[in-house]
């Protein structure tokens, strides 16, 4: 039984690769310069710091927000959600204004607009949009569709 | 054993999914946007119930998981109830292919695939780099989620 779990939970996290630091802060850029709303506001809403909200929060010039005590963010920005659950975004979510919401896990893609992640077992970079929220949340051009296209 | 089962379970009532004909209606509507003309769509399934219903709308070819030997004309390829593992073998068996699914737990490995919100409204997820690769969506396409009186 205890074997069982165990090998599950190795599986689980082969499966969830994270996307670097450096890679996710350039395909968040590319996303909110495809947004037709414009602003340049970042926020960072995580629950401990680590070295990877740290690397994040200084390439996107983001302010950081602690989850805990977090009273929700009143002007449109482009907030990324850092090791969240979907509960916790859904509730930082509720206490905020109208913004677009990111996160580095692939997993929370049923409650933010765009998430990240890396392909199993290739390690190719994973964009997935969840166009029922970024209808609300943003107002993106057409070459969004094409953000993963490389340049020729 | 028991636990182990019980979790499976649960797992499986955690994904909720849109009715089949309503997926079968957004599958219409989404590859309208879709600039590259697919020949016509085939329904692959695992689920033969879901997949009939859905057909009611999307009007394709039915052809089970076992018996589907691959295409290369370029198809809508539609998977009803089938595993991500199955899906990357079935798409290797054929070309270029616009990859739908039933399903949001396949959202890895299919361009487009639905879901259920909490509210009950449809989910709509694009995987964009497996996108880029099978379809050139108009942009109107990124509002498909979007309803009349929004």
């Amino acid at each position: 039984m205890m074997k069982s779990f165990l090998l599950f939970g190795f599986v689980c996290i082969l499966c969830a690769q994270e996307i670097p630091a450096k890679k996710l802060s350039s395909l968040i850029l590319k996303t909110a310069y495809f947004n037709k709303i414009n602003n340049d506001k970042y926020y960072i809403v995580q629950k401990s710091e680590t070295a990877y909200s740290k690397e994040l929060a200084k390439l996107l010039n983001a302010k950081v927000l602690d989850y805990n005590g977090f009273s929700g963010i009143k002007e449109y920005a482009n907030v990324v959600f850092v090791d969240l659950s979907d509960k916790e975004i859904k509730q930082a979510k509720k206490a905020s204004s109208k913004i677009l919401t990111f996160s580095n896990k692939v997993e929370n893609i049923s409650v933010v607009s765009v998430v990240f992640g890396l392909q199993r077992p290739s390690k190719k970079i994973q964009i997935i949009a969840n166009l029922s929220e970024s209808k609300d949340e943003a107002d993106f051009r057409s070459v969004f569709l094409k953000i993963a296209q490389r340049r020729k | 054993m028991n636990k182990t089962i019980l979790f499976l379970v649960i797992l499986t009532g955690i994904s909720a999914q849109l009715p089949a004909n309503m997926i079968g209606l957004l599958i219409n509507k989404s590859i309208t946007f879709n600039r590259e003309e697919a020949t016509k769509s085939i329904l692959i399934y695992g689920d033969e119930d879901d997949a009939k219903l859905m057909n009611s709308m999307v009007k394709g070819e039915l052809v089970s998981i076992d018996d589907f030997e691959g295409t290369q004309e370029y198809v809508n390829l539609i998977f009803v109830g089938i595993s991500d593992g199955d899906i990357e073998n079935a798409k290797k068996k054929c070309g270029k292919v616009l990859s739908i699914s039933n399903s949001d737990e396949n959202s890895d490995v299919v361009a487009l695939s639905f879901g259920l919100l909490d509210n009950k409204r449809p989910k709509i997820l694009v995987n964009l780099a497996i996108a880029k690769k099978e379809a050139d969506f108009k942009s109107a396409f990124l509002k498909i989620a979007k309803i009349k009186d929004d």
